[in-house]
């Protein structure tokens, strides 16, 4: 069998073409932010003529730091089957419990079309404390409004993340030179000890 | 439409986490495949069906993480099975079948390949750790653990939960995955003597009992386990209990399924190499008789 050929020629150039047809692909498919899941805080609330859902990411929500609020609009007709509300206005209205005065209303996303129904907010809490979070959902069948109420803990003095991520890269690389070192120095003794044998010319 | 039929039709989700790797070992690979076809066109290593059968591989891991079953399977936990079930059961053998190992190696630059090559053959503390970790008995358990362990109720609702518990729980069920299939397709690099065939159904038919248990269990318990569905809006017309009825026998029926054919398709491929040892033996000693004959009727001649 033929040594394969390494130069730089066709398979490049097929590589940089796959690279080329990834990269549109990336780029015309619409981003979607399926977040599934998060902790739930309301769960089938009847609301007005709607019954909500809500999910709150991370846990907990710290200051300073993004917290992400997923919300449900459903409907439910007379013979008890579940309909998403996917055209409703989702309002999100952020209450400091410490300082009443702090109100913020936000407005809620459509998540994307698979999750029909669903509308997400991100935001970065200003202070800790208490927060009343009330979700209101209005759309052409009237309005829906439910409350809850979040613990916003102080901002985290150290991102441990961040920190053990340092760590762990730390050790890999410390171990991959540890391990070139010793490979390095085993080839150094195979060179010396096959030098004295070397067929002897007198 | 049922409303669970146009969700599946719906957009898929872009994953950078997903696309990057999925681009970088597609391309890897097609880089590779190219040039040892360059050498060979009939040449077993880089052939056209294991071409196929990676790209197969590639795609169903795209299938299961970034199409609506990713997305539905945070809603339904039979979604979620399917999605699982085709990262362990489809994505790694087909992965495996592609020959991923010698074809991709070649898609590297001649230094890389020879740093990694230097890694797995020498003696190294890669080396050792794949070896240890590819005996088939260690497969086998790492696998069934992490497959089953993943089904506790605490860990699979707050995988649901928490976005990096869920790409954890992914991750290591394709990875664990591909450790199980190893053995059973024979993939290189290979730090083991073969598993004989007899050796690899026994090892494919040794899940069916804990699968099957699993999903028995779940399909047939009266309550909801997993307590992420029941916070749910129910919106592809079936309760929290169906739905896990449903997704019970997914992971009852399909994983033990596909073990069973794998089985069969093991027997298959081992009559088949028996016939073709009974054919040689049987046509060298055709051989070893013919010239034996011939001097017979040599002898016949001369006496005559």
């Amino acid at each position: 069998m033929r040594r394969p050929d390494c130069s730089l020629g066709q398979a490049y150039r097929i590589a940089l073409l796959l690279v080329l047809v990834w990269s549109i692909i990336a780029i015309s498919v619409t981003p979607v932010a399926a977040h599934g899941g998060g902790t739930p805080q309301v769960v089938d609330a009847p609301a007005g003529p709607y019954r909500l859902f809500a999910w709150t990411t991370p846990d907990p929500w710290r200051a300073g730091e993004v917290a992400h609020i997923t919300v449900a609009v459903t409907r439910v007709d007379a013979a008890g089957q579940v309909f998403p509300i996917a055209d409703a206005q989702v309002t999100i209205r952020l209450t400091s419990e410490t300082q009443p005065e702090q109100i913020l209303s936000l407005s809620a996303q459509p998540m994307s079309a698979v999750a029909t129904g669903f509308y997400e907010l991100d935001h970065k809490f200003p202070g800790d404390g208490l927060w009343r979070i009330e979700v209101e959902a209005r759309g052409v069948e009237g309005v829906g409004v439910v409350a809850f109420t979040m613990a916003v803990e102080p901002a985290a003095s150290a991102p441990w993340l961040l920190w053990a991520g340092a760590t762990l890269a730390s050790v890999v690389i410390a171990f991959g030179f540890w391990q070139a070192g010793r490979r390095r120095a085993t080839q150094a003794v195979a060179r010396r000890t096959v030098q004295p044998s070397l067929p002897f010319k007198g | 439409m049922h409303p669970l039929v146009r969700a599946l039709l719906g957009p898929w989700e872009l994953r950078w986490e997903v696309l990057i790797p999925l681009a970088l070992f597609g391309s890897l690979y097609a880089l590779g495949w190219v040039r040892l076809r360059r050498q060979s066109k009939t040449q077993k290593v880089a052939s056209k069906w294991r071409l196929v059968l990676y790209y197969l591989g590639l795609g169903s891991i795209a299938l299961a993480l970034m199409s609506p079953i990713d997305w539905l399977g945070t809603q339904l936990l039979t979604m979620h099975m399917v999605q699982h079930k085709i990262l362990v059961m489809v994505s790694a053998p087909l992965i495996w079948l592609g020959n991923p190992y010698p074809v991709a190696l070649w898609g590297l630059p001649l230094s890389v390949r020879r740093f990694v090559t230097a890694g797995i053959a020498g003696d190294t503390w890669l080396r050792s750790g794949l070896k240890a970790i590819s005996a088939p008995g260690i497969c086998w358990l790492v696998f069934t653990f992490t497959y089953l362990a993943w089904h506790d109720p605490f860990l699979y609702d707050l995988a649901l939960r928490v976005d990096w518990v869920h790409n954890l729980e992914h991750l290591s069920f394709f990875l664990t995955a591909m450790l199980f299939w190893w053995p059973v397709i024979n993939g290189a690099p290979r730090f083991h003597k073969s598993m004989p065939y007899w050796g690899r159904i026994l090892f494919v038919l040794a899940f069916v009992p804990p699968n099957a248990i699993a999903g028995f269990a779940i399909a047939n318990s009266p309550e909801v386990i997993y307590a992420h569905y029941n916070t749910v809006p129910r919106l592809y017309a079936m309760s929290a209990l169906q739905d896990q009825m449903i997704g019970g026998a997914v992971m009852w029926v399909w994983s033990s399924e596909m073990m069973i054919d794998v089985a069969i398709i093991m027997l298959g491929v081992m009559s088949l190499k028996e016939r073709k040892r009974k054919q040689k033996e049987a046509e060298a000693a055709k051989v070893m008789q013919k010239p034996l004959s011939e001097q017979r009727m040599g002898k016949v001649e001369v006496a005559g």
